[in-house]
């Protein structure tokens, strides 16, 4: 039976193509004289287990065939016969058959970061060998070595052309965005996440110890089969499945301390005051009006509590009169302390992270099935206090073949986290928004944590260290015993508090029919549920204990948001191999539906009475304040189609198209097609006898459209709500006119892209590089714009925006030593892109550009993040210093002029890239990776913010005089400020230290905000490894032990501003605030059984 | 086999057919399911959207401009009097209360005039009238703070509207105010109407009150018309607000998004309290306001919070905390928010006296006695008529019959009966000069002068360059600055 069945293929085909059958048929019909040839099937896998697809299998002198995606064959062959089979990647391997009819062939690789195949849209396994664009893949092993929890960490410097927009260890629970190739939008564009087919819209859920690998899909050309979502890049991720017949079960355990790494550069030679000439205020004790116990205080010296700023009297190690010593009921009472310097008083506020990572999993394949599950608890505790994070995922990756032809997949993940903590990075938190901009340098933190929960004075209140200053003449006030513009960060970490819980399922369930060996239907139905809910308390204590505050009063918050989204899907596959041609097609479609709701609740006007801490939606005073509810839903239907020839295994056309409907955009308009065509020649078939180094050699050129709606829904409608419930004025609902104006003639948005990539292999794989250049431009970008309010409308969205970006790809791998026991991998790459704004509209020049928090720049607007019309993109534009010939004008009070609106550069790097080397000894590893970026700007507020008040060293550095900058002008003090007047002529003098930071200050309104913008290169250590493998041979039980140590963050060999990590900024422009960069230690352990 | 050709066929086929499409019908997928949201509006609710605004920042309650006239002052962000801000934005008149007045405009004089949400909520004639009314009202807050502003091509959609003069725009309003005040019929009053609570006849004292505002504004750059105009509406049969049943106002709700301004800015604020200017003035005078306006210190007297001085100067008033806050009369939540009183009309009338528009010279005495009354009557200040006449007669309340004497008389009174409104109370000062107030001594302005207006939107010369630099033109030669003047202000 089996040997007449390819026969009857081409006898059924044979209308169609009747001479081909007809010389096939000749052909079949004298391989059957040969009784002894037989149909061998077979699968390639490597020394892992893992499949290697496409490859090569050849009979010795012989035919050959192509291996499928899942690297199993079919080939014609005698008994004795020695098959030659070769791959991409591997090394080539002889097998000889025999008695049986099928052979499993084993194969070792020769790099382990480059595979043979990769996957690429849709799911769709291909031949490196024929895929026309760039695409690059990192396995599990190399994205796990450090244990991080979160994949965009993990991909970090790993791939050329990726970003990672991160955010520090201390902020739990966000997992940050990747940036592909810069910026391809008028708006900031993210990667989206695909796992095993179903789409993510951030990588928060995926479980890195249930990655396999990751394969990420960087420019139109690559991803236009994925549509209109895929327009920020894709990262494919595929899940673990499993390999072994026999049972496997893996347990692994990571425990991880992390701790603060840098804070900014303070100084630490003066404490608390708000003074150019700070002077000692001395306590004279009088019994009508103060506390008795005072008495003990009496003639001795204190400095202004109340001032939240370090411009106080230099640090002499006398005794002075702390904040806490005026009050009682703690064992420094009434007592004086040392006036010394506290210079690790911020690291020493967090405390120390520890994470806690443990994976169960247990997976085996049948003859007809598969399974595989697993489960992960991670816990964390914070670096700030009172915050914590734990996290539940439960996944499954399973196959059933319910008849030899039909396969039903299922692969499911539950996510259950929940975040307990205030987490607020951002200007004016009690925490680093203190410290950074509104803080005592001489602050003994030990107190503050000793004292935290302190309660004082007529009220009850929480003790705070800056507090207002005790009087001479007057009795205590209640404001004495309040906090001015602080609280004790300790007290308001417990009494500020927020929880969220997330809880999610992806999933899909497919069902695949095997028409016959060359066609397969797959129909899938995916969905990505997500229901987060929050709830936010404020205590009371917080609200009456704070002089100068909105909004004092206590307060409850709930929210809800939730988020479905179903997929269905329906794909057909064929492929074939005929004589010298591959044809490989997948054509279908899919449907997409999402809906959301949010809404939010608080209490309004503070508690009842007698509820103070009933923190309930009931304890409100006033009517529950609605944020609204939010409904929302989209649809998209989606026919796709890609056909791929191959002639001869070296060249290669692939052709794709793709139409979308989608519901957003205007009814009379809303499709849009958007096709493909690339090319890919191997030729170093050619070049093999005479380059016997070359082992792989490839030329690659595509060119793409893929088109997006780029539009929320209800958009194109402008619609009229009205007040509801507690938000109507009395009984009487109130609308008003939309502030957005659409234009109802919206088109959908097309990018148009080409790349070019060269790619070669050399001395069997041990060196190789791949090279892209790309070039894409988006036209008729949607823009929203802001407009003269004069007009009636605030925004109007239309399409004329344009960008252009191109830009080069490199990576290079290498394996410079390779013996029996020791080796030595080196991957490097790097990429430059630039993103030029050729248009943004014909009223404005410029669009502001929103972070991932939704705001375009920082809280006081001395930066804009902006598309400029003519420039680079992502401009931060601000007040710069005025400049005659280059020479920043000084004013005649020795301060510095500005102009205003001057863009301060883009935020987007010159080049980046990373660097992993991996050596291996024996049973021993170690690799260490790195990443670097040069050039691109950043904004730092706390910056500011720290000069203003007289934290950073620098405001208390010495001078060219030898002086210290805050002693007086006439002894030589001062800041030395060079520049010109005005009218040009140069100008040199000295400038009163508090008088030349204060011009800094972000209080009194917008301050010169290219003091704040540093430069964001950077070359860091982003993780090294040490492990040790043991794999047992001849053990029933014990498959493998490995240990490692890791550590991530653990140095940075360069930076330009210390204070902050230019790879893990809170926002897309810098920084407002935010929490300081960590380093973390940890010990892994895994074993499999 | 067969099978497997049709399956491909069908799908080949249906793909081709799928993709020569350009659109596909989603039926109302795209229209916002929630039960609130609608695509027509609905004109009585975009009124009461326009009427609500009026008690808030952007009309009656602008607490910005009352440090500017010395009201308030702030202990620790003293910036408002020390007159930081130089361009203010005006997105929230124009792309709120005005833009939703112009739309029932347009709804009511086009095809839509026939739709159930436009008919169902009063005559045309009627909605018309007190849109017009209400969007002139707007008009001249956004004149009298920005000057020269777009009018005419204002709220039209175009997005570079070109700016009128603001001696176009004056005769324009009042005109509206005119026309408006003629066009009320028989029909049903508008509906949603929070402010006149329906009534036709307030509707038209207000627009009349407005009218005689808005003519003596114009005195000293037009004193023909100003008086035309203001005796055009003083002699208008349907009346002005004379009392204080007449008093035009927003009425604030316990509910908090609708509780009083200043509630909601200054319920459980510490940092703000009285200016020294405003309450040594109102002791030294007897003026029995004071009650009502300040809360006394904690040791039962009313001090005020120097005014115009920096935060670090009042570093020690902040640490006694001896200052007299803002009254609990004017942060309670229900204290209402006046567009026009009667006793700012009284005043007006005074002022039309001893100008001589009306009347004789003497009457604007018995005038300025009668608004004191209805302003204290409004307050609700308890007084014997000994300690009203005694008021009345002070050194800085007698009345005079030298003109300029009276009319700075007529602007102290103004400056304390229109107390809390610093918009009214800051034009009324930019125009008659009265009271004297001294500039903040710690301003932190480039001229340490009191703003005169507002400069423009900080990014109207980007998103309106043309027509933004024709105005700032007509600026010379001090441009587009706070303490150019408008065309009122002589």
């Amino acid at each position: 039976m089996h040997y007449i069945y390819p026969l009857k293929i081409f006898i059924n085909k044979s209308n169609m193509r009747k001479i081909l059958a007809l010389l096939v048929l000749v052909l079949l019909s004298s391989l059957m004289v040969y009784s002894q040839v037989r149909v061998i099937t077979g699968q390639v896998t490597d020394d892992k287990g893992d499949p290697v697809g496409y490859a090569t299998v050849k009979v010795k002198d012989g035919k050959g065939v192509s291996a499928d995606a899942n690297g199993n064959f079919r080939i014609e062959a005698k008994t004795g016969a020695v098959l030659l089979v070769s791959a991409l990647g591997v090394n080539q391997k002889e097998v000889t058959v025999g008695a049986a009819n099928t052979v499993a062939v084993s194969v070792t690789r020769t790099n382990s970061e480059l595979s043979g195949v990769v996957v690429s849209a849709l799911g769709i396994k291909r031949s490196v060998k024929s895929t026309p664009y760039a695409t690059q893949q990192v396995t599990s092993e190399r994205l796990s070595q450090a244990r991080e929890t979160d994949l965009t960490t993990a991909l970090s410097g790993k791939i050329a052309g990726l970003q990672t927009l991160g955010q520090s260890g201390a902020k739990l629970g966000d997992v940050g965005q990747i940036r592909l190739r810069g910026a391809g939008a008028l708006t900031e564009k993210f990667a989206l996440y695909v796992v095993d087919g179903t789409i993510l819209t951030n990588a928060a859920d995926i479980n890195m110890d249930d990655v396999e690998n990751v394969n990420v899909l960087k420019g139109p050309n690559a991803t236009a089969l994925y549509g209109q979502r895929a327009e920020g890049g894709v990262i494919i991720i595929t899940t673990k499945k499993a390999k072994s017949k026999k049972m496997t079960i893996d347990f692994n355990h990571t425990t991880t301390q992390e701790q603060i790494a840098y804070t900014q550069r303070y100084q630490n030679l003066y404490g608390s005051g708000r003074e150019a000439n700070p002077e000692w205020k001395t306590f004279t004790f009088n019994s009508a009006i103060h506390p008795a116990a005072w008495s003990a205080l009496n003639g001795k010296r204190f400095y202004g509590y109340e001032d939240d700023e370090s411009w106080g009297p230099k640090i002499d190690g006398g005794d002075f009169i702390p904040w806490y010593a005026w009050y009682a009921g703690h064992p420094y009472s009434y007592q004086t302390q040392k006036y010394v310097p506290q210079p690790d008083n911020i690291k020493n506020f967090f405390d120390k992270g520890l994470t806690i990572n443990n994976n169960l999993s247990i997976a085996q394949k049948f003859n007809k099935a598969s399974y595989r599950v697993s489960y992960t608890y991670v816990d964390r505790k914070g670096l700030m206090p009172n915050t914590k994070q734990n996290k539940h995922t439960i996944s499954t990756q399973s196959s059933v073949n319910i008849t030899k032809k039909l396969t039903l997949g299922v692969n499911a993940t539950y996510t259950r986290e929940k975040i307990f903590g205030d987490f607020d990075d951002t200007y004016g938190n009690q925490t680093t928004g203190a410290f950074n901009s509104w803080f005592h340098r001489d602050m003994d933190v030990e107190k503050l944590k000793e004292l935290q929960g302190l309660r004082v004075g007529p009220n009850n209140t929480l003790a705070s260290w800056n507090h207002v200053n005790p009087s001479n003449t007057n009795a205590p006030s209640a404001n004495f015993y309040k906090g001015n513009y602080w609280l004790n960060p300790y007290d308001y970490q417990i009494y500020n508090t927020a929880e969220s819980w997330r809880d999610r399922i992806v999933g899909d369930a497919s069902l695949t029919y095997q028409i016959n060996n060359a066609f397969k239907v797959q129909g899938a139905y995916r969905m990505n549920y997500r229901t987060t809910r929050g709830e936010r308390k404020l205590y009371a204590v917080v609200a009456k204990s704070l002089v100068f505050t909105d909004g004092k009063e206590n307060s409850y918050s709930e929210s809800e948001s939730r988020y479905y989204e179903h997929n269905l899907e329906l794909i057909g596959s064929y492929n074939k191999r005929m004589n010298d041609f591959t044809f490989d097609a997948n054509f279908g479609g899919n449907i997409l539906m999402w809906n959301s709701k949010d809404s939010s609740r608080s209490t309004n006007g503070g508690f009842l009475p007698g509820k103070e801490d009933v923190f309930a939606l009931s304890s409100s005073l006033s009517d529950v304040a609605r944020g609204g509810t939010f409904l929302s839903r989209k649809k998209v239907y989606s026919v796709f189609g890609k056909a791929t020839v191959g002639y001869k295994d070296y060249l290669y056309l692939d052709v794709s198209g793709r139409q979308d409907f989608s519901s957003v955009l205007p009814s009379a308009n809303n499709g849009y097609f958007y096709p493909s065509v690339g090319t890919s020649f191997v030729f170093s078939q050619f070049l093999t006898d005479n380059i016997p180094a070359l082992s792989f050699g490839k030329l690659r050129a595509s060119w793409a459209q893929i088109g997006t709606d780029a539009l929320g829904p209800y958009q194109i409608n402008q619609t009229y709500a009205s007040t509801i419930g507690p938000n109507t004025y009395g009984t009487t609902p109130s609308q008003g006119v939309p502030n957005n104006v659409v234009d109802p003639n919206l088109k959908p948005t097309l990018n148009s892209s080409y790349e070019v990539g060269l790619d070669m292999r050399f001395y069997k794989d041990r060196i190789g590089f791949s090279a892209t250049y790309f070039n894409e431009k988006k036209k008729n970008d949607i823009v929203s714009t802001s407009v003269s309010g004069a007009s009636g409308i605030t925004v109007k969205t239309f399409n004329v925006g344009q960008v252009r970006r191109s830009g080069v790809e490199l990576e290079f791998n290498a394996t410079p030593i390779k013996t029996r026991n020791f080796s030595w991998d080196v991957t490097f790459n790097w990429s430059k892109v630039n993103s030029f704004v050729d248009k943004v509209s014909d009223q404005q020049d410029f669009v502001t550009v929103s972070d991932r928090a939704g705001a375009t720049g920082d809280q006081f607007g001395h930066v804009t993040l902006m598309a400029i019309q003519g420039q680079q993109w992502g401009q931060l534009r601000g007040r710069a210093f005025k400049r005659i010939n280059g020479l920043p004008v000084i004013g005649t009070d020795g301060l510095f002029e500005f102009d205003q609106n001057v863009p301060l550069g883009s935020i987007l790097p010159n080049y980046n890239g990373g660097l992993f080397n991996s050596f291996k000894y024996k049973n021993w590893g170690l690799t260490a990776s790195f990443d670097y970026q040069n050039g691109g700007k950043f904004f730092s507020l706390s910056h500011i913010g720290s000069l203003n008040t007289g934290l950073l060293d620098v405001t208390a550095a010495t001078n060219d005089n030898g002086m210290n900058v805050r002693d007086p002008l006439a002894s030589g003090g001062g800041v030395h400020v060079f520049g010109v007047t005005p009218d040009g002529k140069p100008y040199d003098t000295y400038v009163a230290a508090y008088d030349y930071f204060k011009q800094f200050s972000a209080y009194e309104g917008q301050t010169i905000a290219e003091a704040a913008i540093f430069d964001a290169s950077y070359i860091k250590c982003r993780e090294i490894s040490i492990s040790y493998n043991h794999n047992f041979k001849n053990s029933r039980i014990l498959k493998r032990v490995l240990v490692s140590a890791v550590a991530r963050n653990p140095f940075r060999p360069w930076t330009t501003n210390p204070g902050f990590d230019p790879s893990e900024l809170s926002r897309s422009w810098g920084e407002n605030g935010q929490l300081p960069g960590t380093r973390s230690y940890g010990i892994n352990f895994k074993v499999s059984f | 086999m067969q099978t497997k050709n049709l399956i491909a066929a069908t799908i080949a086929f249906a793909s081709i057919a799928i993709a020569s499409c350009k659109k596909t019908d989603f039926g109302d997928y795209n229209i916002n399911p929630s039960p609130v949201v609608s695509s027509f509006p609905n004109t009585a609710e975009l009124f009461t959207n326009a009427c609500i605004s009026a008690g808030y920042g952007l009309a009656t309650n602008g607490d910005e401009t009352g440090f500017y006239v010395q009201y308030f002052m702030n202990v620790n962000y003293p910036n408002n009097a020390l007159y930081q801000t130089t361009n203010l934005g005006w997105n929230g008149y124009y792309a709120g209360p005005l833009m939703d007045l112009q739309r029932i405009i347009e709804l009511n004089t086009s095809s839509d005039a026939s739709n159930p949400k436009v008919t169902s909520n009063g005559s045309a004639a009627n909605q018309l009238a007190a849109a017009r009314i209400l969007k002139a009202y707007y008009y001249s807050l956004v004149t009298d703070k920005w000057g020269n502003v777009p009018y005419k091509a204002a709220l039209k959609l175009d997005i570079n509207p070109a700016y009128d003069l603001q001696q176009n725009i004056y005769p324009d309003l009042i005109k509206e105010l005119k026309e408006a005040e003629a066009q009320f019929d028989g029909g049903t009053p508008m509906k949603g109407d929070i402010l006149g609570n329906g009534s036709i006849a307030k509707w038209k004292k207000f627009a009349n009150s407005l009218r005689m505002v808005l003519a003596m504004r114009m005195v000293k750059a037009d004193a023909t018309q100003a008086k035309a105009e203001f005796l055009s509406a003083y002699n208008d049969a349907d009346g002005y607000i004379a009392t204080n049943a007449d008093n035009f106002f927003y009425q604030p709700l316990s509910n908090l998004n609708y509780s009083s301004y200043w509630y909601l800015q200054y319920r459980n604020r510490d940092e703000v309290g009285m200016s020294s200017t405003f309450i040594d003035w109102l002791r030294v005078n007897n003026d029995k306001r004071i009650n009502i306006y300040a809360n006394r210190n904690a040791n039962n007297n009313f001090v005020g919070i120097p005014y115009g001085r920096s935060a670090s100067f009042l570093s020690n008033w902040k640490n006694s905390n001896d200052y007299s806050r803002i009254g609990a009369a004017i942060t309670a939540f229900d204290c209402k928010a006046n567009l026009i009183t009667a006793s700012q009309m009284l005043l007006t009338k005074a002022e039309a006296e001893i100008r001589g528009f009306i009347g004789t010279p003497s009457d604007a005495g018995v005038s300025m006695k009668a608004a004191i009354k209805a302003s204290w009557d409004q307050w609700g200040v308890i007084y014997t008529q000994t300690e009203l006449d005694n008021y009345a007669s002070g050194a800085n309340t007698a009345p005079s019959l030298v003109v300029n004497d009276m009319i700075a008389k007529i602007g102290l009174q103004k400056w304390v009966a229109l107390y809390p409104n610093g918009h009214e109370a800051w034009s009324e000062w930019r125009r008659l000069g009265s009271p004297a107030l001294t500039p903040a001594v710690d301003a932190i302005n480039d001229t340490r002068t009191i703003p005169r207006r507002y400069a423009y939107p900080l990014n109207e010369p980007q998103l309106n360059g043309v027509s933004y630099n024709a105005a700032n033109a007509l600026l010379a030669p001090l441009g587009d600055v706070h303490n150019n003047k408008v065309w009122w202000d002589k």
